[in-house]
């Protein structure tokens, strides 16, 4: 092979060497310094070759319609596209509000059903007013003693468990005060509403009685609001720890009561997530992220007696709870 | 330009032109190794850059091209001697074989990055197709160079010390 063959060779390869290692960034800039080159050309051949790009009779090229049509026309066409555009985000909006809509109203559904084979009587309720200045701790619903809402009946809503369709269901609190068509909710992110909790998974030592759970109380976290929007799950045993309770673990109710009233809050109900672990002085306590979105409630379920004729007409109007000594007794 | 008009001529017909290809292939017959090397790093390295949309997930590499064009190339440079003696119709048809060489390595490439080995079904059209129009039209880009050469008074080969065209 003649020298200058083989030297030619090795530029070769070596050039090629290069153009292989190139990374995007510059394969990009050497492209566009080169489409910069031949562009005009490239651009002349699509022109010449390729027939006018046209939608509905009217060319897409910007040039061609700055041709077409006057600055005016122009103008009106803009704002009337515009205008079309807010109308069909408009219905973008409606309909992304209508697909969230079904999705609750299926899931409530489900719910329902699911509800219905453990014996247990719903009422739904829509939610009428909520106020700031009570956002964490009450509501009203539009449901009241004529639809067989009584005290302390518990208020839930229906959450997704691993598919859309699979539900169970969320405790969000309990109906503290009774009218003709209205109650108020007070809910578990209030201080004074406590439920008896137990976490998931969790058993203590075995004893005599078998394996026992691991419980506690729950309620809402002082100064519970924006800022604080974790629930507390407190009287936890010390050891809570090394029996596993850990971050991530579900708390349910455990629809224990104390001596002076029954458990008012069925058991199984979700309350939320284990988000932290604390151990104390004489107990341990645990924050817990709620299982559902408080700030999101539009439509809740309250768990009503199954022989409501006996029960109508025994609460009194709405009263809300204005202070601790009016609140309904707690579960405790 | 040609190329892209043709380009789009043939191809509600599912055939393609490789004008490009076809020019450098007739033009690596006149040129010594080292300038055909040029060249074929010159046109791969513009084609590549005006037809790929690098990426960053290509079936094959941005410059590859420049290694089907120098193999090619090589491979025309093979039959110059004939050339020389004013046999046209070996590199004619050498000019065919090298472009369905061109589409079936460029085939080859593009199966092995996808790491999937399909025919499909416009492939053998597309080969001899194109293979023949490369071969039809590779006389008009011989004709062309030497009409060129006669101008100007430049030497067409310069192999073997430069031999001057004969025809």
């Amino acid at each position: 092979m003649k020298k200058s063959n083989l030297v030619a060779l090795v530029i070769f390869s070596l050039a090629m060497v290069w153009v292989f290692t190139l990374d995007n960034k510059g394969v990009h800039s050497v492209q566009s310094k080169i489409l910069g080159v031949f562009g005009l050309a490239h651009e002349t051949v699509v022109n010449l070759t390729y027939d006018e790009d046209v939608i509905n009779g009217e060319p897409i090229s910007a040039n061609e319609l700055y041709r077409k049509y006057e600055k005016e026309q122009l103008a009106l066409r803009y704002n009337k596209l515009l205008k079309e555009l807010f109308e069909l985000r408009a219905w973008q909006g409606q309909i992304d509000l209508l697909r969230e809509e079904n999705i609750e109203l299926k899931r409530s559904l489900n719910f329902v059903e699911y509800k219905g084979k453990q014996n247990q009587q719903l009422v739904v309720a829509r939610v009428i007013k909520r106020q700031s200045s009570s956002w964490w701790r009450t509501f009203i619903i539009d449901k009241g003693y004529e639809d067989g809402v009584v005290i302390n009946s518990p208020v839930m809503t229906p959450i997704a468990v691993d598919r859309a369709d699979q539900v169970e269901g969320a405790l969000v609190g309990k109906i503290a005060s009774v009218g003709e068509g209205q109650s108020t909710v007070v809910l578990v992110t209030d201080v004074e509403c406590k439920v008896s909790a137990y976490v998931h998974g969790v058993f203590a030592k075995p004893s005599d009685k078998g394996h026992e759970r691991v419980q506690g109380i729950l309620s809402g976290a002082p100064g519970a609001g924006r800022e604080v929007t974790h629930l507390l799950l407190q009287n936890l045993p010390k050891e809570a720890d090394r029996y596993g309770v850990s971050a991530g673990a579900k708390v349910y109710s455990s629809g224990v009561g104390n001596s002076e009233t029954k458990g008012i809050f069925p058991p199984g109900l979700m309350l939320g997530y284990v988000k932290e672990f604390e151990v104390r002085e004489f107990d341990a306590a645990a924050r817990v992220q709620p299982a559902i979105n408080f700030n999101q409630l539009s439509y809740v379920f309250v768990l009503v007696p199954i022989s409501t004729q006996e029960i109508k007409g025994q609460a009194s109007f709405i009263r809300k709870p204005q202070s601790n000594s009016n609140r309904p007794p707690n579960e405790n | 330009m040609l190329d892209g008009f043709f380009a789009s001529l043939l191809s509600p017909f599912g055939v393609r032109i490789l004008l490009v290809h076809t020019i450098f292939l007739t033009c690596s017959l006149t040129v010594s190794f080292p300038m055909m090397l040029s060249l074929a790093f010159a046109v791969g390295f513009i084609w590549d850059s005006t037809q790929m949309a690098v990426t960053g997930a290509n079936d094959v590499g941005f410059g590859y091209s420049i290694f089907l064009l120098g193999l090619t190339g090589s491979l025309m440079q093979g039959v110059c001697p004939l050339f020389k003696r004013g046999r046209w119709e070996v590199p004619i048809v050498l000019v065919g074989v090298a472009t369905a060489l061109l589409i079936t390595i460029e085939w080859f490439f593009v199966s092995f990055g996808r790491a999937k080995f399909i025919v499909p079904e416009s492939f053998w059209k597309e080969l001899w197709v194109s293979s023949l129009l490369g071969m039809l039209a590779s006389p008009v880009f011989f004709y062309l160079i030497f009409k060129l050469s006669r101008l100007t008074g430049c030497p067409i080969l310069s192999i073997n010390g430069g031999l001057k065209n004969e025809v």
